[in-house]
């Protein structure tokens, strides 16, 4: 191949590349990682260029003393799996280099006394059903399946209402049982 | 048919025999650009792309999300196929659009795996790597509408990097440096004599960020606030100031007063508010003034009528507006409005005379009328 035809043909699939990177490198994660459920609550508008989503702010179960982080540039919340199902585990917050000591844990920033942000906080659904998922969310009846990775971030697999995926979830809204 | 007017005019002027004019006729008829052709191929090559990225935001939910991946991935494939295909026939029309529609394509897909795995990161990092990865492919690009959008692409991108900045002075690092930062890529790109268009979108963008940014920065004046004296600010402005010394450095020698006398002036004009810490609403008004006469001046040196017109308009108007935002009562704001009314005629002749009296052969430059004769 002559050199001007092999830069072209490079600067072409450079861009394919890495969308083949992020695909692969997201399907990785999804299939390594152990899937944790946790609650959430709230909702918030949509973004055009995303799409149509539910907002949302994990809502933690924190341990009687939530804990802190020295290092805020290394800060995870740790997961304690009390029930062995892996749902609505204890948290608290500690730096990450102490975190074998938790069953998981994820890295994020402490936002406020009673928050931890993650970096999950949306989740893409059909615009019919943005607006009901969100209002049992409000009611407190959502819930996410996340999947962690072994560098301890988290990748949201499920959004769960009353209990099941929001999928069907709707499918049982569009058919109620008589 | 502008170039056949003009020959006829110079024919009749003397200037031109009529064999040169024909010779010139045929010789534009021949060379012409398709621009109509190019505009249309562009705006319909723009409309695909922003179409891609709706279709993205419609989250089809009777596809499984494997399968959205899979069509996507073909969709780039059978693009960048097409793409080369195109470039290496050296189909130009073909080529540019399938550039911008390749480029469009990379973002939708960039967005439609996010969608896809839920992916939450912040919009900076999305934009960054879609700008990284096709900036290879864009520099391919051969018409100045592709480069705009390039250029455009990469302002977007530094401006949602800004929100990596927290510190409120800090801010103003951002912000104003990135249409310097414009002109200094165009300078070099013209002494490497290389990426004509790319050197064009880039000063373009930078000089309409110049002149944007320096006239919207007037507006500080109308907010009260403690003086903005910091280390932080001083260092921009002097670093702004080299700058422009530097862009000056290397024009016409002509050109170095007025286009080097505006960059500092809308330097100075966008900090001033903030040294002296706002609230002082007639400043507003003359910082404008003075911005812009100073661009009817260049536009003025430079030849170029639609500068030298826009800036006498927007000068009128700002004129007129004054006596709305400072005057109350209907006589004071009635006489106020005769006085500016006055006061832009008067402007709009003594520029005309100006110009008439500083051309070279006593007659009016860049088209202005005048309906006198300085035979």
């Amino acid at each position: 191949m002559k050199p001007k035809t092999k830069a072209l043909a490079l600067r072409l699939l450079l861009p394919l590349l890495l969308l083949g990177y992020m695909i692969a490198d997201a399907e990785v994660d999804l299939r390594q990682g152990e899937t944790w459920e946790l609650k959430i609550m709230g909702g918030d508008p949509r973004d055009l260029l995303r799409g149509h989503y539910v907002r949302f702010t994990i809502d933690w179960n924190w341990a009687d003393d939530p804990g802190t982080c020295d290092d805020y540039a290394n800060c995870c919340v740790c997961l304690h799996d009390e029930h062995g199902d892996r749902t609505n585990p204890r948290v608290e917050r500690l730096d990450c280099s102490l975190a074998h000591t938790c069953d998981a844990a994820i890295r994020g920033r402490i936002t406020s006394e009673t928050t931890f942000d993650v970096g999950l906080d949306r989740y893409y659904v059909a615009e019919q059903l943005a607006l009901p998922i969100e209002r049992r969310i409000l009611e407190g009846h959502g819930a996410v399946s996340v999947v962690v990775n072994k560098n301890r971030n988290a990748l949201l697999k499920e959004l769960l209402v009353d209990g099941q995926p929001w999928r069907d979830w709707g499918m049982t809204e569009k058919n109620p049982r008589p | 048919m502008r170039i056949e007017k003009k020959l006829h005019e110079w024919v009749e002027a003397g200037l031109l025999t009529g064999e040169s004019a024909a010779a010139i006729g045929a010789y534009e008829q021949t060379h012409k650009r398709p621009t109509f052709l190019l505009a249309f191929a562009g705006l319909g090559a723009l409309a695909v792309a922003i179409g891609i990225v709706s279709i993205v935001a419609a989250n089809w939910e009777k596809i499984s999300p494997h399968a959205k991946l899979g069509a996507d991935l073909f969709v780039g494939i059978v693009l960048a196929v097409a793409l080369y295909i195109a470039d290496r026939k050296n189909r130009g029309m073909a080529r540019e659009a399938l550039l911008v529609i390749f480029w469009g394509y990379v973002i939708a897909s960039v967005s439609l795996i996010a969608q896809v795995y839920n992916l939450a990161t912040e919009p900076y990092r999305g934009l960054l790597a879609w700008m990284l990865v096709t900036t290879p492919v864009m520099l391919l690009a051969r018409t100045r509408f592709t480069a705009f959008l390039f250029v455009s692409g990469w302002v977007g991108t530094f401006i949602a990097m800004a929100e990596l900045v927290d510190d409120y002075d800090a801010e103003f690092l951002v912000y104003p440096s990135l249409p310097f930062l414009l002109l200094l890529l165009g300078k070099w790109l013209a002494h490497l004599r290389r990426h004509d268009n790319l050197r064009w979108a880039l000063e373009v963008i930078g000089w309409a960020g110049i002149v944007g940014g320096a006239t919207a920065m007037q507006q500080a004046w109308y907010a009260s606030g403690r003086p903005l004296i910091s280390e932080s600010l001083s260092g921009l402005f002097s670093t702004l100031l080299l700058t422009a010394v530097f862009v000056t450095v290397g024009l016409p020698r002509e050109y170095r007063v007025a286009v080097g006398g505006f960059l500092v002036t809308a330097i100075a004009l966008a900090f001033a508010p903030f040294l002296a810490g706002g609230d002082v609403d007639l400043f507003a008004a003359f910082g404008f003034l003075i911005l812009w006469s100073w661009i009817a001046w260049l536009g003025h040196s430079l030849s170029k009528a639609w500068l030298y017109n826009l800036a006498i308009g927007l000068l009128a108007l700002r004129i007129l507006i004054i006596y709305f935002e400072v005057f109350g009562s209907l006589l004071s704001t009635g006489i106020g409005l005769v006085i500016g009314g006055l006061l832009t005629l008067v402007l709009g002749w003594l520029f005309s005379r100006w110009s008439i009296r500083s051309s070279t052969g006593g007659s009016a430059p860049m088209g202005l009328e005048t309906g006198e004769s300085d035979a």
